[in-house]
């Protein structure tokens, strides 16, 4: 696996999240995959 | 924070990256800077006015036989007694529609007792017909007299039958003693009648959750005897696999959301060292339901050729932006848990539930995403002992993958296969 320099891979991560927040639109619907765990968040 | 999970390959919590490499270093302002984004984007969402509902929960009737000291609607049940219809669903769903898009993937069952309503089945059916395709929750105690009980597995057999993909918690209570059996009922039904009841649904091949709320009074060697044994007699491995959706039999193990029954943070330690005990054979999970989920459904995004991503939609559950409750009568609430209100999202309400000072600092938060908010309004006392058991629910899910996937290759090829590419 090959080797790249911190900036570069911080600068990366940073730019990939920041892409994925975009790509949410407002109602979800541009996620193409299952995009909310299907736990139940509750006591139940 | 990181995670080992095997020789060069750890998993960096702050930025939620796998990383197969021996590289890491860890960076804090990226780390704020990932926070922050994530604080804007929830911002956006919360106050859009273009919000989809995705989730519905129902509460088909309040009414309730059981009197566990531990429910989180324990002072709202049996406040009413009428069942909703499937008119009463069609009218609110109508009503609904006319404000925001509804596009369900989920639909939650809960109450009181949702097997009490006889129209539960047709209700399902009605929502089946036009969702055929997504999964339905039923919360269920299964207190009820043996004729409802008969009634129920009628019912259930014919959903089967038609098709219907639903799944039942049943709350088992594991981890308390005939003495300390907390699920008190007017049948005078006992731990092993509710097991009985639950297996024999699931020798019917109905899917079931065994479920347990530990609280400050659950005895946890009790409760690790209890899921081992019941394993032993019960769970067949084929019943488990990746796919969430096939999982007939499951364990599940949460802490209670309660001001006074909260487990104490020694006992979220020894629960979480129990549970990854267990992880290795049996299929336990908690409030993170699959376990696999944790980096099954989250997006994976491929970085660099030896760095990846779990990244989460911007909120761990839909309150205030794609869920909604809606009551046995029609009414429209925020949260099964609390359904006896209706809020609109406030700055002061966002400011109390989504910017909490803690989360700010926390090295989990791209993960966790502050989890329940509601909590912070109903459960403050249990915070930090929810907060902990959240915490390492995630990390069960890494030790759970850590497991399935044995060695670093393996879960390389896995994520590797299903990254998700953004357009």
């Amino acid at each position: 696996m090959e080797n790249t320099n911190r900036k570069h891979i911080d600068d990366a991560i940073q730019n990939f999240y920041k892409e994925f927040l975009e790509t949410i639109g407002e109602d979800n619907s541009n996620i193409s995959i299952n995009d909310r765990m299907k736990h139940c968040c509750c006591d139940c | 924070m990181i995670y080992k999970l095997y020789d060069d390959c750890i998993f960096d919590f702050q930025t939620t990256c796998f990383h197969f490499n021996n590289i890491y270093n860890e960076d804090k302002q990226m780390q704020q800077n990932m926070k922050h984004m994530l604080f804007k984007k929830r911002h956006d969402v919360l106050f859009s006015q273009n919000k989809v509902i995705t989730t519905l929960n129902l509460i088909p009737t309040m009414r309730c036989d059981g009197l566990c000291s531990y429910c989180y609607n324990k002072d709202n049940n049996n406040q009413t007694a009428s069942y909703m219809t499937v008119d009463i669903l069609k009218q609110t769903i109508a009503n609904i529609s006319r404000i925001k898009d509804v596009c369900l993937n989920q639909i939650r069952i809960y109450g009181g007792e949702p097997f009490l309503n006889p129209n539960l089945k047709d209700i399902i059916l009605y929502l089946y017909t036009i969702y055929p395709n997504i999964s339905f929750y039923i919360s269920s105690g299964l207190l009820y007299s043996d004729e409802i009980f008969k009634q129920v597995i009628n019912d259930c057999i014919e959903l089967k039958n038609y098709g219907v993909n639903f799944y039942i918690g049943v709350s088992v209570d594991f981890g308390t003693t005939a003495n300390t059996f907390t699920r008190v009922n007017k049948y005078n039904l006992t731990q092993q009648d509710i097991l009985d009841r639950a297996n024999i649904l699931y020798e019917q091949g109905i899917s079931v959750r065994y479920a347990t709320v530990v609280t400050k009074n659950t005895d946890l060697n009790i409760l690790k005897e209890d899921i081992i044994n019941h394993c032993n007699k019960y769970y067949k491995e084929s019943d488990m696999g990746m796919d969430s959706s096939k999982i007939q039999y499951a364990h599940r193990i949460s802490i209670a959301s309660d001001n006074k029954l909260y487990p104490s943070l020694d006992q979220v330690d020894n629960l979480y060292r129990i549970i990854k005990d267990l992880y290795i054979e049996y299929p336990v999970t908690s409030n993170l339901f699959p376990y696999t989920d944790v980096v099954k459904s989250a997006n994976i995004l491929k970085i660099t050729d030896d760095i990846f991503m779990l990244a989460y939609e911007p909120f761990y559950c839909g309150i205030y932006t794609d869920m909604l409750t809606i009551r046995e009568d029609g009414c429209i609430v925020n949260c099964h848990m609390h359904p006896f209100e209706y809020k609109e999202m406030t700055e002061e309400l966002y400011l109390s539930l989504f910017k909490d000072k803690d989360c700010m600092t926390c090295n989990m938060f791209l993960m966790c995403r502050g989890a329940c908010p509601n909590r912070k309004l109903y459960a403050i006392e249990s915070k930090e002992s929810y907060c902990l058991w959240i915490k390492y629910s995630y990390i069960l899910g890494l030790e759970r993958m850590k497991t399935i996937y044995k060695t670093k290759e393996n879960l390389y090829n896995y994520l590797t296969k299903n990254r998700y590419i953004i357009l």
